[in-house]
């Protein structure tokens, strides 16, 4: 039952600690503004570990070349995640930030939220962002939406119908 | 090529079969129920019930390439989680989202009209809540308080972003 893409599975598992040490070394050498860069860069070079190794011991085929892969992206998008809740997730920094202060009222939550800049700040910050990627333009308090804004946010609007998600958000 | 061709075939399948089931169940499930978790779940079940149907529907030897299907099925459905988590939590999906609803031919908003589909304070009010809910958040006497699960959360929260270096330009 132990054939060649089993062993890569589980060779995926046993080179996993690549993928985060990589970043970690990339992300200190770089400013985290390059997160996204240094992921693919450290997810590249994971893959290739991962198949040099498979190569090695039980050979290339094409099976195990999309076992490779596919353990590869799972594992990577995976790793994202959770890198995007430490890194800019709100929810995190709400709980980081109460247990640092022992204790916070709704008000102070609030104030402290992105980092201690308020949720104004939070807000304006999701906009500019959206324009930096062409989705949205901003003007004098003003969002208009682009043609990618207006499919994203249509798309957006018919998961969460489809999903019954409420508004979300 | 027909040994990569099946496993594949097999994975998009039970992929189909997720998609329709996760409709399905999240028109009944509450949407305090409506966890990675669960997502994780019905992921699982699909797989089987493809597994099933092809095993002895369509006698496929299914269990000889396991190995590609399932790796190649899990990376789909954590390409599918990312997708549904940003649609269910992005603040800019929402801000999307309301601008399209308060002005559906010019798609224009200010920052004043937003506030009153969604209230900044919303945006704080509903993570709170939801923190709660899971059992990361204690709410006592008008404050809000880590649990023993939420501490531990939080401070491998604080250890990351001190691993990553994402503290230094804070």
């Amino acid at each position: 039952m132990c054939n060649s893409e089993t062993i890569t599975v589980f060779f995926s598992i046993i080179l996993l600690p690549t993928l985060p040490f990589i970043h970690i070394i990339l992300l200190r050498l770089v400013s985290p503004i390059w997160i996204v860069r240094s992921t693919i860069i450290s997810c590249l070079a994971y893959l290739l570990v991962l198949l040099l190794v498979t190569y090695c011991f039980v050979g290339l085929s094409s099976g195990n070349i999309i076992v490779a892969c596919s353990m590869v992206g799972f594992f990577t998008f995976g790793y994202m995640e959770a890198l995007s809740h430490v890194q800019r997730g709100f929810s995190m920094q709400i709980l980081i930030d109460i247990q640092l202060y022992e204790g916070l009222k709704f008000s102070q939550v609030s104030n402290l939220v992105g980092k201690g800049h308020g949720i104004d700040w939070l807000v304006l910050n999701r906009v500019t962002i959206m324009e930096s990627l062409g989705f949205v333009r901003f003007d004098d308090g003003k969002i208009t939406l682009r043609k990618p804004g207006i499919i994203m946010g249509k798309l957006g609007l018919f998961v969460k119908q489809l999903l019954k998600l409420g508004k979300a958000g | 090529m027909m040994v990569v061709f099946e496993p594949i075939l097999v994975a998009f399948s039970a992929i189909i079969i997720f998609l329709v089931a996760h409709v399905i169940v999240w028109q009944f499930e509450t949407i305090e129920n409506r966890s990675v978790k669960l997502i994780v779940l019905v992921s699982a079940f699909t797989y089987l019930a493809t597994i099933v149907i092809y095993l002895y529907s369509l006698q496929v030897a299914i269990l000889s390439h396991f190995w590609v299907s399932f790796p190649f099925y899990a990376f789909m459905m954590m390409l599918y989680t990312h997708f549904y988590m940003g649609i269910d939590r992005s603040v800019s999906i929402r801000i999307l989202g309301e601008t399209i609803l308060l002005d559906p031919e010019d798609y224009q908003i200010t920052l004043n009209e937003l506030e009153k589909p969604y209230s900044k304070q919303d945006i704080v009010k509903t993570r709170l809540d939801l923190l709660v809910l899971r059992g990361f958040l204690l709410e006592r006497d008008g404050k809000y308080y880590c649990s023993t699960k939420g501490k531990i959360l939080s401070n491998a929260g604080i250890f990351s972003q001190k691993l990553y270096g994402f503290l230094k330009k804070n």
